[in-house]
């Protein structure tokens, strides 16, 4: 199918960028990589009045590592972060994940703040982002402001972006003494995926998220707690935590998995990836 | 001078015109006049049509018609078939399929006719529906289609033979010795049923046809694998006289099968004839999936043996959905049921092949049809009864193989191969590979429905170039560059030098289509004789030029010589016709009755394959791998053996794909996954690291230089070999395909708590 008829707009700055964001807030979409945006509207999954094109403002690309926090530009591509020495150096979990997720051609078109954006259920990044606590900087017309990773996505297919919001950037302060992104992929899709986070500072709680299993991606604070309480301890206890977090989650069947043995794999997605910081820190 | 440039792999000039973007495929085609239409399609799977109102698409700006079933009446014949007479041009009383046509809208522009689809209004009168085979067999299933009109010999020999009052289409038997009685003396007998999902073809190029009347004469550009078959049924359902058809094919973006027999040209002409303009239709892919698929199917196999592991009797019974329109369906069924017997030499046999209308996608031709279904149940119920026996998997076919020269059934050719051979060699060739010995076997033999009736022209013009004309059409396996080979070698010129112009009815012979892999045999001895046939009139010009016979003549590269005399073809040209122009035609037509051929007997050659491999299973997530794959065929002679390896592989890699992933799913009468989002074919990435084909050629087979048919066989082990390999690894067996890791998962579940 086609995709209806709509308004393009190409600004080449940011303050065009957010007038135009502002001016048609009733019915606009901003437009960065389109590999998910143009598939749905094509599919009249998405409908916009007005795009607005935001591959003009090469700010927006940009990937600096200020002190102890890693900005990645919203329109940086997968590809781009898969090949940033900056991010290969200091955070090789993202940088892996986002040179594996789907095929070249995605990697090439795709954003990670597009893929934030559409928070179409079965992606990676925020998973990955949510543990890592990173922080997300908006603009509109009204001013910037931030909002954690972990608090972003709501639901399918939903954030708390307004709008007429532009996502900037994505800040990840780099406070982790091990990382670990774990996911099974069937096909094109993740049927589930695990991110761990252990800190640098021994007093901060360990992170373990889970994702691409319910709608949006979840905190398993069962198995933080038991990660947190027995520190490198692989045990039945551990995988018990995990599992009683997975129990709470309203998980349904789908043509990639009936309920039951995604709640499997998500139990396995998460021990594989405490397991792997486990292996990390003893390697360290 | 003398010895004229053969490499096979510079035959394919098209590979060069592919990857710079330069090669014309049916949706190129732009004429004077042309409009464009899309297609509205059934929402529901059965449902009389108790209004359609297409008044507001009709009345947009840049709309230029709407055809609708009421379009019907005005056609010669409102319904075609290949076997039966059940497919309406456009959907009339009602729909039997989601995604059946039921408008299409002809506008200026896509866009246009898009919009237009969404202001057509329709009222459904819902049916009961079925989507199950089996469910469409009870005795109280919706009818699909209320009564049957079965034709005879009209594009393929012989007829279907459907069931009054059924769902039935097709119901076809083998029945040899005494199955009761063997069963009864059997030391095992072992049953079990194995299933087999609807797939997709998934070419990368869509369905699209260009359709253009000018006056009463038509002519339409297709990507269709049968363009005589095409041109055959439009002048059925419009009237016309053979002659007043033109169907030109340029390159085609993949078929295996898909875009054989006939698909959706009769509609884009009866679009084209409604508005009085050309017409262009591309479908997007997701159409294309509702277009056609392979038959799915459910096979139950009981075998009986001796002590000895010889095997005395088989029963089968096969059925296979075949979705909304026979299609080709009946002769998948056929050969089905063939193929389910497997090379083995077998006294008793019961054989049962049913093929059955449900509310889905038609059924169609793919890629060795019937046989990945057959081989799947025959090769994975081998395995289960070698270790039910506690016999080695390789040892137990060996013991029921027939030799070369074997039969597997009287009416059919004696087996062409020697298929212990082969599997010998996948065994070294698995084992060259590193990591041991294979852990899952499979082997086949099939016998194409090949119909030996094909010709073409092979024109020699005055300044050495040569162009072929030939209605073989390249889907991607290359055959302009095995027919280029061909005639290079029997006319001793460059291959550089030779043109194959694409396919069109109205300047190439009839030939019966390109499938069942049949061009290199039947298409290769067509060119083979034509241009021997311009040879010997060359010879003959040249001789009396040179005064003396032909026999002391030769050609060479651009010409003739006699001793160290060369005469170019101009110099020949100008000095026999007086001018220096001018051509020397070659034709001929392969028929049954072609001289010095044996075509009496069917088939004209077994297409035979071994496949082999190990895999790698992630016991947790039920993920498996294919490690490492080899593929055996005996295939007589490689014309290009780039070409026919690229060939097994491309089939063992789609083998994967059915193996593993393909499954074109309904729930309630809709399909769930008929769209490239949703559905999984192999990627590189899927190849396994570790593949190897070998071929076999021993110059045997009934084709030019020996070959026999090839590129359709390397599909049908894969699925058991892997099967069997799983089995033999990790204790699992699984009878449904495909084997997705929640299936294996599953099975791992069972297997861990029948141990506790």
């Amino acid at each position: 199918m086609l995709p209806r008829p709509f308004t393009y707009h190409r600004p080449t700055s940011l303050d065009e960028a957010v007038t135009l964001m502002a001016r048609h807030v009733d019915d606009v979409s901003p437009y960065a990589g389109g590999t998910e945006l143009l598939l749905a509207m094509k599919m009249h999954f998405a409908d916009y009045e007005h795009l607005v094109d935001l591959k003009r403002i090469s700010e927006l690309r940009a990937v600096k590592r200020n002190g102890g926090t890693l900005s990645i530009g919203a329109l940086a591509t997968h590809a781009a972060i898969a090949a940033d020495a900056a991010i290969q150096g200091s955070l090789p979990a993202l940088a892996g994940l986002c040179g594996s997720i789907a095929n070249a051609r995605v990697r090439a078109a795709g954003t990670i703040g597009g893929n934030l954006c559409f928070a179409e259920p079965r992606a990676d990044p925020p998973v990955l982002l949510a543990a890592l606590d990173a922080q997300l900087c908006l603009i509109s017309a009204r001013g910037e402001r931030h909002v954690a990773a972990s608090q972003f996505i709501t639901g399918a297919l939903e954030t708390v972006r307004a709008p007429d919001e532009i996502l900037l950037r994505i800040d990840i302060p780099l406070t982790a003494r091990s990382t670990r992104y774990e996911r099974v992929v069937h096909g094109h899709r993740t049927v589930a995926g695990a991110a761990a986070v252990i800190a640098q500072d021994a007093h901060a709680a360990p992170r373990v998220w889970l994702g691409c299993v319910a709608t949006h991606p979840v905190a398993l604070p069962n198995a933080e707690a038991h990660v947190a309480a027995n520190p490198g301890v692989l045990d039945n206890a551990l995988t018990q935590a995990i599992a009683s977090d997975i129990a709470r989650l309203d998980i349904a069947d789908d043509e990639d998995a009936s309920a039951d043995y995604r709640r499997h794999l998500a139990t396995t997605v998460a021990i594989r990836a405490i397991t792997a910081t486990v292996e990390q820190e003893e390697r360290a | 001078m003398t010895k004229p440039a053969t490499d096979t792999n510079a035959a394919r000039a098209d590979l060069l015109e592919k990857v710079t973007g330069r090669a014309v495929y049916a949706s190129d085609i732009s004429v004077p006049g042309m409009a464009h239409g899309r297609i509205l399609r059934s929402a529901v799977p059965h449902a009389r049509i108790a209004r359609l109102d297409d008044a507001a698409a009709s009345a947009l700006d840049g709309v230029v018609s709407v055809l609708t079933g009421e379009d019907l009446p005005t056609l010669a014949h409102d319904r075609w078939g290949l076997f039966l007479n059940d497919r309406p041009v456009i959907a009339g009383e009602k729909v039997r399929y989601v995604g059946e046509p039921l408008a299409l809208v002809v506008a200026e522009t896509p866009e246009i006719a898009e919009a237009a689809l969404d202001l057509i209004d329709v009222d459904y009168e819902h049916l009961p529906f079925v989507d199950d085979a089996t469910a469409a067999l009870a005795p109280d299933a919706p009818l699909l289609h209320e009564r049957h009109e079965s034709i005879a010999d009209f594009y393929f020999k012989g007829q279907a033979k459907p069931v009054d009052g059924t769902n039935i289409f097709q119901n076809y038997g083998v029945s040899t010795g005494d199955v009761d009685a063997a069963e009864r003396d059997a030391a095992h007998v072992f049953e079990q049923t194995y299933t087999f999902p609807g797939i997709s073809h998934f070419a990368i190029e869509p369905h699209s046809v260009v359709a253009a009347f000018d006056g009463g004469r038509l002519t339409v550009w297709s990507g269709a694998q049968s363009p005589t078959a095409v041109q055959k049924v439009l002048s059925r359902v419009f009237g016309l006289a053979l002659s007043d058809i033109r169907i030109i094919v340029p390159f085609v973006g993949g078929g295996f099968g898909g875009k054989a027999s006939v698909k959706i040209e009769p509609l884009v002409v009866a679009a084209a004839r409604k508005a009085g303009r050309p017409v262009r239709v591309a479908l997007t892919l997701e159409e294309s999936m509702l277009t056609c698929r392979r038959l799915g199917a459910s096979i139950t196999l009981r075998t009986s043996l001796d002590r000895d592991g010889k095997i005395l009797a088989k029963r089968g019974t096969i059925l296979l959905d075949g979705g909304a329109y026979a299609d080709t369906g009946p002769a998948v069924a056929v050969k089905a049921a063939h193929c389910v017997i497997g090379p083995y030499d077998i006294a008793n046999l019961e054989i049962e092949a049913k093929a059955v209308y449900t509310n889905t996608v038609p059924g169609a031709a793919f890629r060795s049809i019937g046989g990945p279904q057959a081989v799947w149940a025959t090769e994975s119920q081998m395995d289960e009864i070698a270790e039910a026996m506690s016999i080695d998997p390789v040892d137990l076919r060996h013991r029921n193989l027939l030799p070369r020269g074997g039969e597997i059934l009287d009416s059919l050719r004696a087996l062409d191969a020697d298929i212990g051979e082969m599997l010998g060699q996948a065994g070294q060739a698995i084992a060259s590979l590193g990591g041991g010995s294979a852990a899952g076997i499979a082997v086949a033999a099939t016998d194409p429905g090949i119909l030996p009736l094909g010709g073409s022209l092979v024109r020699v013009l005055a300044d050495g170039s040569i162009t072929v004309m030939s209605n073989s059409v390249d889907i991607g396996q290359g055959v302009r560059a095995v027919l280029r080979a061909v005639v290079a070698k029997t006319l001793n010129q460059d291959v550089g030098s030779i043109r194959v112009a694409d396919p069109d009815t109205a300047t190439a012979p009839f030939d019966w289509g390109t499938g069942a892999s049949r061009s290199t045999v039947i298409m290769g001895l067509a060119v083979e004789d034509a241009a021997q046939d311009a040879s010997d009139q060359i010879l003959e010009l040249a001789a009396s030029i040179f005064d003396g016979a032909p026999n002391d003549l030769r050609l060479v590269p651009g010409g003739v010589a006699r001793g160290e005399d060369v005469l170019s073809f101009e110099d020949l040209y100008h000095r026999a016709f007086g001018i220096d122009s001018g051509e020397v035609v070659g034709r001929a037509m392969v028929t049954p009755a072609r001289k010095g051929s044996d075509f009496a007997k069917s088939p004209l050659f077994w297409e035979t394959a071994v496949g082999t491999c190990d895999v790698e299973l992630d016991e947790m997530t039920g993920e498996l791998a294919v490690t490492r794959y080899v593929g055996v065929a005996d295939i007589g002679h490689a014309i290009n053996p780039a070409g026919a390896e690229g060939q097994e592989e491309g089939a063992s890699v789609q083998g994967i794909g059915h193996a593993l992933y393909e499954q074109l799913d309904y729930r309630e009468g809709q399909p769930v996954n008929a769209t490239p989002v949703a559905y999984r074919v192999p990627a590189a990435a899927d190849v396994p690291q570790h593949a190897h084909t070998v071929l076999i050629e021993n110059g045997d087979g009934p084709g030019p230089m020996g070959a026999k048919g090839m590129g359709e066989g390397g599909i049908l082990p894969v699925a058991p070999a892997i099967g069997n390999a799983l089995a033999r690894r990790y204790g699992v067996r699984i009878r449904d395909l495909p084997m997705t890791p929640e299936r294996i998962w599953r099975a791992l579940r069972e297997r861990d708590h029948d141990a506790s």
